[in-house]
């Protein structure tokens, strides 16, 4: 592993933004090729950034290492360099001035920079993941004729339900710890039934075990009116809202 | 049997449970004959599969913990009852346990813009016999100790039912070198991998010592970190 040279930080606060720009990108050039170099350029940007919050060092920080962020967010959906102002706008946001003094070098502030990318990218991977599920159930409904367009979903149903209290209503209406599982497992985790089978293979004999209790469960709340009206989807007696 | 409904065209071919099994794919042909058939079943089993296409768009990982929480876990920063939570949910989420497995890889390759190759991993041998996967123990029987090796450690592996649900499995590990432990063992943590998510992580103490308590019977694959390599030992069958 690559180590830094004990530094002489008495050098570093004399030194303009630019200067210490310059020597923080031949830090950083060092450090990609596994020499050994000095880190305090590079760190006394930081700090000269986040406590304080001087905007010339600041872009001086995105400048050097967006390209390092831009390959820690790897293939996150979503246009890059979106992503990337969303990693330095939590960055900035969560290293106040008051505690800069939690992260004492510059490997602390860049493993904390790498937390703030793969906060993003996992959350842009599953905003893309909702909504692709959102168009697949659109497109579901509107061939099952329950949407006028495949657009109407969005519309009208995603701006009248808050789905964690929905969630919360349905799981309150399942004791069986079995029933629980399979919805769970079909619903918030989007297992097919043949797949819970062969992940709980001691509590489902096939994938048709677990659509039998998959079906109780819906028989269950297609009989109960008031889970069922912000979702508007017909009872037990048929007939489509 | 009992009938699905009163204009169903013929009630006695199909029960109500065939119905679900219909929208998922698992009904027999019988079942997919006689709703191609008939109108009534056709409709309700409409109605089914558009009750699970809601259900799945408004539940869709809504009981997942958000990314900054994952993070935290990894980084042994919630506090007991959090990380318990957390720990809990991993062991049956496939996609938290992907993300987690995804941030464990990110972690080894470091803080470069490189993929660090030095990072080796070394397959462990196991050297006792393997249980078979059907095979259930003895009711009060556990299974015998599984031993692993490399050119340097024996890992043994046990396990006992867990207290708290005997259909699950304590699993129970000690990592020596020569019958000493290994001096660098204080940077050592172990994960264990279900198919491609890791569904649990813990730092191994400082004799060696590491344990994954409440474990659904099945294979898991389990990697033990140094900072330098890594000893993965696959197919690790519990229960």
């Amino acid at each position: 592993m690559t180590k830094p040279i004990p530094s002489r930080p008495a050098d570093d606060p004399d030194l303009s933004v630019a200067q210490l720009a310059k020597r923080c990108a031949a830090a950083m050039s060092r450090f990609r090729r596994r020499q050994e170099y000095l880190p305090d350029a590079c760190y006394e940007l930081f700090r000269r950034a986040l406590e304080l919050q001087d905007q010339e060092a600041w872009q001086a920080i995105y400048t050097q290492y967006h390209r390092l962020v831009r390959h820690w967010l790897g293939d996150a959906p979503g246009d890059p360099d979106a992503l990337v102002n969303q990693v330095f706008g939590r960055f900035w946001q969560a290293l106040t001035p008051g505690r800069f003094a939690d992260f004492p070098s510059l490997d602390a502030l860049l493993e904390y920079l790498k937390r703030c990318a793969q906060t993003v990218a996992l959350r842009a991977e599953r905003q893309a993941e909702r909504q692709q599920i959102q168009e697949d159930v659109a497109r579901t409904l509107y061939e099952l004729g329950y949407l006028s367009t495949p657009s109407a979903w969005s519309e009208q149903v995603l701006e009248r339900i808050t789905g964690r209290c929905f969630y919360t209503q349905v799981m309150d209406c399942l004791t069986d710890p079995i029933e629980r599982l399979v919805f769970r497992a079909s619903f918030e985790w989007d297992m097919k039934p043949r797949t819970i089978a062969a992940h709980w293979p001691h509590l489902f004999t096939n994938g048709r075990h677990v659509s039998r209790v998959k079906g109780r469960i819906l028989r269950r709340l297609r009989r109960d009116r008031e889970l069922l009206n912000p979702l508007k989807i017909s009872n037990s007696d048929g007939g489509k809202s | 049997m009992e009938n699905v409904n009163h204009e169903c065209i013929n009630p006695t071919e199909i029960e109500e449970d065939d119905l679900m099994a219909y929208v998922d794919g698992t009904a027999d042909r019988a079942v997919v004959r006689h709703v191609r058939r008939c109108p009534a079943c056709a409709r309700q089993a409409g109605e089914l599969a558009a009750l699970q296409a809601v259900l799945r768009a408004q539940i869709y990982r809504c009981g997942c913990p958000p990314p900054e929480q994952l993070l935290a876990y990894r980084h042994g920063e919630l506090d007991g009852g959090k990380a318990l939570q957390v720990a809990q949910h991993l062991r049956q989420c496939p996609h938290c346990a992907h993300e987690m497995a995804l941030l464990a890889r990110q972690a080894r390759e470091g803080l470069g813009s490189r993929l660090r190759s030095a990072l080796r991993t070394i397959e462990a041998t196991l050297i006792t016999p393997q249980l078979q996967a059907q095979a259930v123990p003895l009711r009060g029987q556990t299974p015998p100790t599984q031993i692993f090796r490399t050119s340097k450690f024996d890992i043994l592996l046990s396990q006992h039912p867990a207290r708290a649900r005997p259909e699950q499995w304590d699993l129970s590990g000690l990592i020596h070198s020569g019958g000493r432990v290994p001096s660098t063992i204080d940077r050592v943590h172990a994960e264990l991998y279900r198919g491609k998510g890791l569904i649990a992580l813990t730092q191994v103490g400082k004799r060696g010592q590491f344990s994954f308590a409440a474990l659904d019977p099945g294979r898991y694959d389990l990697e033990l970190v140094w900072p330098e390599q890594i000893i993965r030992l696959a197919e690790v069958q519990v229960g």
